[in-house]
């Protein structure tokens, strides 16, 4: 086998296995990278980032419109990074129940059937995914749940990205085993041989699964092209390791990448953090460019009685029929989910680029699928955007659109502005969101 | 044949009036015009009167309780929806609906009824001959970790690192509809079969050892110490389950780890469990009062891991004598570990001594080509559960020629090979290919069903025994096929199909994992009693399968599975040591699935007991009846009710819920779910709450007045059995299937209810009959054709 040449990724760096951890509370000892300084523009990237549950509407909902406007008591948190906001509010959701509405959450589509439809992470991964190691990152923290909410299976609710209107992606709990997909597989002589072994498996199963496709019934045609989606899918990996493509991009400054502690942590706050880090490690080396964290299960019964005033799970206390205490405990609840937002923006904005900084070259999309958990209800949605979307975005404001205006509104602005060009996304959005600009 | 009634709505399922006049009226005229009814057309004649009476509530503006019928056009699509119209005759029928003016006359009732009856139920289902398509099965998480471990011969869970499999519309993680592979999972297979090949490789690699004293080792339990025992014995005792003896450990390479520890009993058997990154990888039994060197092997991945001791011993139960009541002599004591000590990576001896995989060598008078050809003969047709051509294993031995010819050793050519077997669809997945295109039933061939035998009642590839019967084709004779099953349930591989199939069905396999009662008001619930619980309804289960029990003895029971930690949970007294063993029960409430804690916890919220979620799961779970979802704004009790001084809960709650449009549901609900008000969120018996008596009993729809769980059993026994066995049965077919049952099953479903009613119920009669049913045997290359 010829030994093709190879060169550890100017991109990523790894220190010691089993060094002491430097996550979750990253340190940013950023050092200047090797080399000149690239003249190109940084990359936009694009973070979507779900909390289940809904939250008690007068305590999200801010006041004033445009750049004069208040603060609720719930997005105190983020009072240092106002200016980074486009709090956005009139979007409605489809569909009903936790786990329809989460499946709308990033599709704008009612599930039906066990069909969905492209989400809009997705979507913009097969547009701009190509340029990185990694198209996407799906992250979580909660493992999938089961059981049946109506007619729809709960784990359902355990994702918002989806490739197809059949294919969900699971994501990944597990803070080292996301860090050493990220990190670890990509370069490196160990690396470089194995995937020249690879391609020459890929080859062989890749005609295994096409004369089975010509064998099979009518109804298993689709599995086997599941299979061949996939292995295509590896053997682009493939190619990528054993020919790095000229990266488009390199960062102004490298972290030193530790690897995570095995497990997964107990501490709630603890593990989102990791999650949160390694979301921000792979968009500053540039392994990926888009980003989706499920901060918990659409349906997440997350006991949050580590929290002060709490005693109960946070689905319990989304139905809290305007009882005093119940809404107490869920705003403390959605407080702290805004905490942990504070936490990624403001790690994502130390990050210098240039032209500005990581949280300016970055939308980042947080919400929940339902307004006021105790009724499901689908109006209004508490939805914010941060950053500056690589100047696409004009944040420091709110935005009140139309009544009644399509989630999938949103997302069409979204797609446009990173490029894809549709002028409608799954068949719900009526326009895009001029105000947004 | 018995017609089973399907009551799968619960108004249905305790009408509230009966009306005598009225079916005094339907069976008179029925024979009136009962010859006319066939000739009535549904579009023309019964589309009409549902249009008038049902669409407002169940059409294309409002589908109250998700049930949409203006979507019906033909008699075809009434019986592809054949469970749904089975409720709506039931609905008329008892004159539950409509709710609201206008109402149907009765003329109209009848018309409805007894036409929609002549089609539906006067179906002759022997005659309906569709076995459904299975969607080509993709091995799940626990068939992969099988596989592996019985194609290797060594158990390392190589799969343990993928994504959990999500359950499909059939409820179970096995559903082949829901099983994908996704571009992820594609590249953890492949790691995961290079790992694994390099687990039986890793003799190239030169062995580290580390060592570790007790003493130096951190223990969870900071107030122990070590302590001192004959001759140079000095290290920790381990005397409760929590206590934990843990090391981080860097692990230079991929491979099997000896793991030797060198410990001693304080009396009586007992033992140690290891734990890697908190994933279970063995248990060491210590029988012996004196020093001794015990070991175990397990597979770890490179890098960092976290090594951790600690004294549960599960896999004790199933070899402890069974004893009634009383003191088990077998109890396991504490234990004490002097040191330990990790060598590896290395082979198992078995393996070395009778290998599955390398059983050649290049050397002398054997070639690397064959060396290779043997392996590769032996390993393809065990891979693919069935033989292979010439041609196509021809295709695996050039991948390793063409890497022995670039230079690469005789182990990473072969590795190639095998790899490349390992992430191939036929491995992978279970093509049942069909033998010429017809779009026909067509019946599986022996390999075929020896694997649909082997995943359903092993989750894994079938064994040698299995393969020799489908080469002489002769499995599929039922004689063969029963005693295969027997010998199967009787093997332990049939112990974790079980427990998933039992986790899944009942909903428990989430507790202690993502659903805890609050450990500020229930400390007692630790993961010691957890897993009791959970090996209770396991044990309970698999000893009525393995013993051809009555499945009626699953709801009702004099004797159940306990330890002393579950025992004195119970309140049950003499039951000692950690072992479960069979104990005779006195109290009638406790025996049976509705006095476990398992699923009296997993039906609990975390700080209190959920009698409307343990009404639902009774309704639901163990007699099939579909209730439909609340409306959103209902709201829900506070997660802090109950706890109102001098007012029990159900006094609190029948407070709550007197809005009319909930008391309807909730009466049906409700009476079980306080019925079973005497245990407490995890289970414990009780007859008082905040110093009030409780009240737990109940009036059933029938007016039958029950006292307690005790009585509730005994009555859901006595007029519920047939929804019982039902729902067992199509929970079992599903899961043995590995998709959703369909209205063409329902052949299948009767002949199976059919001959559990002449056997008692036995439970071997249950799994025979779904392995000799139709849809199991045949398969259809494309579903939902009729």
């Amino acid at each position: 086998m010829t030994s093709k040449s190879w060169h550890i990724s100017r991109r990523t760096f790894l220190k010691g296995i089993g060094a002491s951890l430097a996550l979750p509370y990253l340190d940013i000892m950023a050092s200047p990278a090797s080399g000149t300084l690239s003249s190109a523009t940084p990359p936009t990237r694009l973070a979507c980032i779900f909390q289940p549950n809904g939250v008690f509407p007068k305590a999200w909902d801010v006041s004033g419109v445009g750049r004069q406007f208040e603060l609720s008591p719930i997005l105190q948190p983020l009072r240092a990074l106002k200016d980074q906001l486009t709090v956005i509010s009139n979007l409605d959701n489809v569909g009903k129940g936790h786990v329809q509405m989460t499946g709308a959450f990033l599709t704008g589509n009612t599930i039906g059937n066990g069909k969905n439809a492209i989400s809009i992470d997705q979507l913009i991964a097969q547009k701009i995914g190509s340029e990185t190691a990694f198209p996407s990152i799906v992250l979580g923290t909660e493992p999938p749940r089961q059981g049946a909410a109506g007619r729809d299976p709960i784990s359902f609710a355990n994702t918002v990205s989806w490739t197809s209107e059949t294919t969900r992606i699971s994501p990944e709990i597990n803070p080292r085993v996301a860090f050493d997909r990220l990190f670890r597989s990509q370069s490196g002589p160990e690396a470089q041989r194995k995937a020249a072994q690879r391609r020459s498996v890929v080859d062989l199963v890749l005609d295994d699964a096409k004369s089975l496709q010509r064998k099979a019934s009518y109804s298993d045609k689709h599995k086997i092209s599941e299979y061949l989606d996939s292995i295509r899918s590896v053997e682009v990996q493939i190619d990528n390791t054993l020919n790095p493509p000229e990266p488009s991009w390199t960062p102004l400054s490298q972290p030193e990448l530790t690897r995570p502690e095995a497990g997964i942590p107990q501490d709630r706050s603890k593990h989102l953090k990791l999650m949160m880090d390694l979301m921000v490690l792979s968009f500053w080396t540039d392994t990926t460019r888009v980003g989706t964290l499920m901060t918990a299960h659409g349906f997440s019964r997350q006991n949050f009685s580590f929290l002060d005033g709490v005693t109960s799970d946070h689905h319990g206390m989304s139905h809290h029929k305007n009882q005093e205490q119940a809404v107490d405990e869920y705003t403390r609840v959605s407080r702290w989910y805004i905490e942990q937002l504070a936490y990624i923006l403001n790690r994502l904005d130390s990050i210098d680029e240039g032209n500005g900084s990581l949280l300016d070259n970055s939308t980042i999309l947080y919400g929940s699928s339902m307004k006021d958990g105790n009724g499901h209800v689908k109006n209004n949605l508490p939805i914010i955007l941060a950053g500056g979307g690589g100047g696409k975005l004009n944040p420091g404001r709110h935005v009140i659109c139309p009544k009644n205006t399509p989630l999938a509104n949103l997302h069409l602005t979204i797609a446009q502005n990173y490029g894809v060009e549709i002028d409608s996304f799954n068949q719900t959005s009526t326009s895009t969101i001029s105000q947004l600009a | 044949m018995p017609r089973i009634i399907l009551n799968r709505l619960s108004p249905a399922l305790f009408p509230k009036r009966i009306n005598i006049v009225w079916f005094v009226f339907l069976f008179k005229s029925l024979s009136v015009f009962a010859s006319g009814i066939a000739d009535l057309n549904f579009e023309s004649d019964i589309r009409p009167l549902l249009d008038q009476y049902c669409f407002r509530c169940h059409g294309e503006e409002k589908q109250k309780g998700d049930i949409q019928l203006s979507s019906f056009h033909d008699k075809r699509g009434l019986l592809k929806e054949y469970k749904l119209w089975q409720e709506v005759i039931h609905q008329i029928k008892s004159e539950e609906m409509p709710e609201e003016e206008p109402l149907p006359t009765h003329e109209e009732r009848t018309l409805l009824v007894s036409w929609l009856e002549q089609t539906l139920n006067e179906i002759d289902w022997s005659k309906v001959k569709n076995p459904g398509h299975i969607t080509m099965p993709r091995l799940t998480k626990e068939e992969y970790n099988n596989t592996m471990r019985d194609l290797l011969g060594i158990d390392i869970k190589p799969g343990n690192f993928f994504s959990e499999d999500w359950e499909g519309h059939s409820g179970f993680t096995n559903d082949r509809d829901s099983l994908v592979i996704t571009p992820v999972l594609m590249e953890k297979y492949f790691a995961a079969a290079e790992r694994s090949i390099d687990a039986l490789l890793s003799y190239r690699y030169t062995p580290v050892e580390f060592f570790y004293e007790s003493e130096d080792m951190f223990m969870t339990e900071t107030r122990e110490t070590p302590k001192q025992f004959e001759g140079d014995f000095f290290g920790y005792v381990i005397n409760r389950g929590q206590m934990t003896l843990y090391e981080s450990i860097d692990f230079p390479y991929d491979g099997i780890y000896e793991f030797r520890i060198r410990a001693l009993s304080t009396g009586g058997p007992t033992g140690t469990r290891l734990r890697i990154n908190d994933e279970i990888k063995g248990d060491i039994e210590v029988h012996e009062e004196t020093a001794g060197i015990y070991s175990l092997n397990a597979f770890v991945p490179e890098g960092t891991q976290q090594v951790a001791w600690n004294i549960e011993v599960p896999e004790v139960y199933f070899k402890a004598p069974k004893i009634e009541g009383g003191d088990n002599p077998h109890r396991p004591q504490s234990i004490a570990i002097d040191w330990i000590e990790v060598r590896g990576p290395a082979l198992p001896e078995a393996i070395q001594v009778n290998p599955l995989v390398f059983i050649a060598k290049p050397g002398k008078g054997m070639s690397a080509e064959k060396a290779a050809n043997r392996i590769l003969t032996q390993f393809l047709p065990r891979a693919f559960r069935r033989p292979v051509s010439k041609r196509e294993a021809d295709r695996y031995r050039e991948l390793f020629e063409r890497e022995m010819q670039a230079g690469q050793s005789f182990e990473d050519s072969i590795k190639l090979s095998l790899t490349a077997i390992l992430v191939s669809p036929h491995f992978l997945y279970r093509p049942e290919l069909e033998p010429a295109p017809q779009n026909e039933p067509y019946k599986i061939d022996d390999f075929q069903l020896a694997s649909r035998l082997s995943y359903f009642l092993w989750a894994t590839m079938p064994d040698e025994e299995l393969f020799k019967l489908a080469k002489a084709k002769r499995l599929s004779r039922p004689g063969v096929l029963k005693r295969q099953i027997d010998r199967m349930l009787n093997d332990s591989r049939a112990h974790s199909t079980m427990e998933t199939f039992l986790g899944q069905w009942l909903g428990y396999d989430a507790l202690g994992k993502t659903v805890f009662p609050d450990q500020r008001k229930f400390g007692e619930f630790t993961p010691v009693l957890n897993r009791a619980m959970k090996e209770e309804t396991f044990l309970a289960f698999m000893a009525t399968f393995q013993e051809g029990g009555s499945l009626l003895d699953l709801l009702d029971s004099d004797k159940t599975y306990l330890n002393e930690v579950l025992a004195k949970h119970y309140g049950i007294e003499g039951v000692v040591g950690n072992d479960m063993r069979l104990v005779k029960l006195d109290e009638p409430y406790r025996g049976g699935l509705l006095g476990m804690g398992s699923v009296l916890t997993a039906t609990s919220n975390p700080i209190r007991t959920n009698p409307v979620s343990r009404g639902k799961w009774v309704l639901e779970t163990l007699l099939g009846n579909r209730i439909p979802e609340p409306p959103a704004d209902a709201g829900i009790l506070p997660e802090t009710a109950g706890q109102i001084k001098g007012q029990t809960l159900r006094e609190e709650f029948e407070m709550h819920r007197r809005n009319p449009s909930c008391v309807d549901c909730h009466e049906k609900i409700d009476q079980i779910g306080f019925g079973l008000e005497n245990f407490d969120a995890i289970g414990r018996f009780r007859t008082e709450e905040n110093g009030v008596r409780l009240d737990s009993s109940g009036v059933m729809p029938d007016g039958t007045v029950f006292e307690g769980p005790a009585e509730l059993k005994a009555y859901i026994i006595k007029e519920r059995k047939d929804l019982f066995i039902r729902t067992v049965t199509e929970k079992l077919l599903a899961y043995g299937l590995g998709r959703d049952l369909k209205h063409y099953d329902e052949g299948a479903i009767i002949k199976i209810i059919d001959a559990l009613e002449k056997s008692g119920y036995n439970t071997k009669t249950l799994i025979s009959e779904i392995v000799l049913s139709y849809p199991f045997q045949n398969q259809h290359p494309n579903p939902d054709d009729e």
